[in-house]
């Protein structure tokens, strides 16, 4: 018990004062940000039936926690909130509702590796666009997470843009998809090689997944004589049209496309996408198409979104640009119920008052 | 947590020890002309384009991990054993050897063995290696002179790395068999990588 007292258990994290309230002023942006593009809020549920989960994304499963309860049913605490919304939008929306633009902030509880506790992966927020497949959604996802971005204070940021699509046209086994996100080379042409795929096509694929760069560098890159499937070049073109959407709302400098950005979750479907931020030890948001997810839970209807991880970016920003707690006035010097009427007076004029 | 610097330097941790000259040479001959001054840890190139950092060789996964440094030059042994991910950008042209099982030359297991047992510096290697075999194995944990083991009987068998084998024959050890090729290689945290690529990407170049 006494050993407890000072030990916190491994996933959790508490925060206070002035911490605390720079995180509540950053969500705080986060949610009047989100209000302004026409997003509503949505709360889910802190643990659900683990079965409903099964199958859907073995990631998430590994870090979930999970508990009986008295029923004898298996529960999973919420360890990816996208996955929990999905299945809470899917008993309730509606084909006539669509689309539906949502927003969340909440705690999450992942395991972490007892050497491994400074990921931050606490806080999750992120925005949702059911309903809605094509360019313009994905494109407005993206502005959301880049205008998200910038209102907390990670404007440097810059948001590496992949598709899970081209991957499931090139090779669709997750041993592959694991090769190309770790850009492990040999092995991606090892696995192309097992699956009876010729040199030259190993050659065009390994080139294509290495590419880094701009939409203009790659229309260069795939005008060569690069083997490709009619699908896979249908990918790219569809890609290559939303960098270009991006580009013409001001955003060319703020993204890359990065085709070994696939994904790390096994529900993406489309698009992908990691913002990196200078400084950050790992990605600070993630994202993605996931048009399949919603129909595991009953709504057949094609979604995009991302989730940022709040504490990380909080964490790696430079204190200055923290959001900073009021000082606050005193009520003078007077008795109790005068300082009271004194403070009522002072606060009506919004200045911040201690009694 | 951050990779930022003053000079906007890219960042590389390199091994204290045996790796620490042949990274300083390879990185003087690239036009990186590193100077550790009297006891300090952190240097940074004339050019101001590297700022190298001296770490314990078993920190440094924990280093590049954490974004401290954002480049490191460490053995694929130590990478494995800290079990983080990073991206491998290429193999140095020194330090290559091998992880191998040893035993007493003299050693002979007494009936069946239904279990090994092993002493290693190199837990998380030696537990997948046999793991992966079906091989039941108790892997004792050793940080130093893991060939002492089957001298004084702790282990009748080590997994070590073995360069040119002299440790081992003077402790009447012999190899059974090499478990695998261990290289020096040039890592990334990932997300630093992907944050500085094309400068990561020159470096890379101009080291080859």
């Amino acid at each position: 018990m006494s050993n407890q007292r000072l030990r916190i258990p491994q996933g959790t994290e508490a925060f206070y004062l002035e911490e605390a309230y720079a995180h509540r002023e950053l969500l705080r942006q986060f949610e009047d940000i989100c209000s302004s593009w026409g997003y509503l809020p949505v709360q889910t549920p802190v643990f659900d039936f683990h079965d409903l989960y099964r199958g859907i994304d073995d990631e998430t499963a590994k870090s979930s926690y999970r508990l009986v309860d008295r029923d004898g049913d298996i529960l999973v605490l919420r360890s990816d909130i996208t996955l929990f919304l999905a299945r809470q939008m899917g008993m309730i929306v509606q084909q006539q509702d669509l689309p539906v633009r949502v927003y969340y902030g909440d705690t999450i509880l992942r395991h972490e590796d007892s050497n491994d506790l400074s990921k931050n992966e606490f806080f999750q927020i992120g925005a949702e666009l059911i309903g809605t497949a094509g360019v313009e959604a994905d494109a407005e996802i993206i502005l959301l997470l880049l205008e998200t971005a910038d209102g907390l204070g990670a404007s440097t940021s810059v948001l590496h843009l992949g598709s899970r699509a081209l991957l499931r046209e090139s090779n669709r086994s997750e041993k592959f998809a694991r090769a190309i996100e770790a850009r492990k080379w040999d092995e991606a042409s090892r696995l192309l090689a097992d699956e009876g795929a010729d040199p030259q096509r190993i050659d065009s694929l390994i080139q294509l997944y290495r590419f880094i760069g701009t939409a203009g560098e790659l229309r260069e890159l795939i005008s060569e004589s690069i083997d490709l499937q009619p699908a896979e070049r249908e990918a790219l073109r569809y890609l290559l049209s939303l960098a270009d959407e991006l580009s013409a709302v001001g955003h060319g400098d703020r993204f890359r496309i990065d085709l070994s950005e696939v994904g790390d979750r096994d529900y993406y479907s489309g698009i992908v996408f990691h913002l990196y931020d200078e400084g950050a030890d790992a990605p600070v948001a993630s994202g993605g198409r996931y048009d399949e997810l919603l129909g595991h839970f009953g709504a057949n209807t094609p979604s995009v979104g991302f989730s940022l991880m709040l504490r990380r970016l909080q964490s790696q920003l430079p204190s200055a640009d923290l959001p900073r707690t009021p000082h606050p006035e005193t009520a003078g010097s007077g008795s109790f119920r005068d300082r009271v009427r004194n403070a009522r007076l002072l606060r009506a004029q919004g200045k911040v008052v201690r009694l | 947590m951050t990779a930022r610097n003053q000079n906007d330097a890219l960042t590389l941790a390199i091994p204290k020890g045996r790796l620490q000259d042949r990274t300083e040479e390879l990185l003087r001959s690239r036009g990186y002309e590193i100077r550790f001054e009297d006891r300090k840890l952190v240097a940074t190139d004339p050019g101001g384009q590297l700022q190298v950092m001296l770490v314990k060789n078993s920190d440094l996964p924990t280093y590049v991990h954490h974004g401290i440094a954002g480049l490191g030059v460490c053995g694929t042994d130590g990478i494995y054993e800290s079990g983080y991910r990073f991206f491998t950008l290429m193999d140095l042209p020194f330090g290559k050897t091998r992880m191998c099982l040893a035993s007493r030359a003299d050693y002979r297991p007494e009936g069946d063995v239904h279990r090994l047992r092993v002493a290693s510096k190199f837990t998380r290697f030696a537990h997948d290696y046999f793991q992966e075999r079906g091989i039941p194995c108790e892997i004792i944990r050793l940080d130093g002179s893991v060939e002492l083991a089957p001298v004084l009987g702790l282990a009748p068998y080590i997994v070590d790395l073995v360069e040119t084998g002299s440790t081992l024959r003077a402790n009447d050890l012999m190899v059974i068999e090499e478990l695998a090729t261990v290289s020096v290689v040039l890592v990334a945290n990932p997300a630093y990588y992907k944050f500085h690529y094309k400068r990561i990407d020159a470096l890379v170049d101009t080291l080859r």
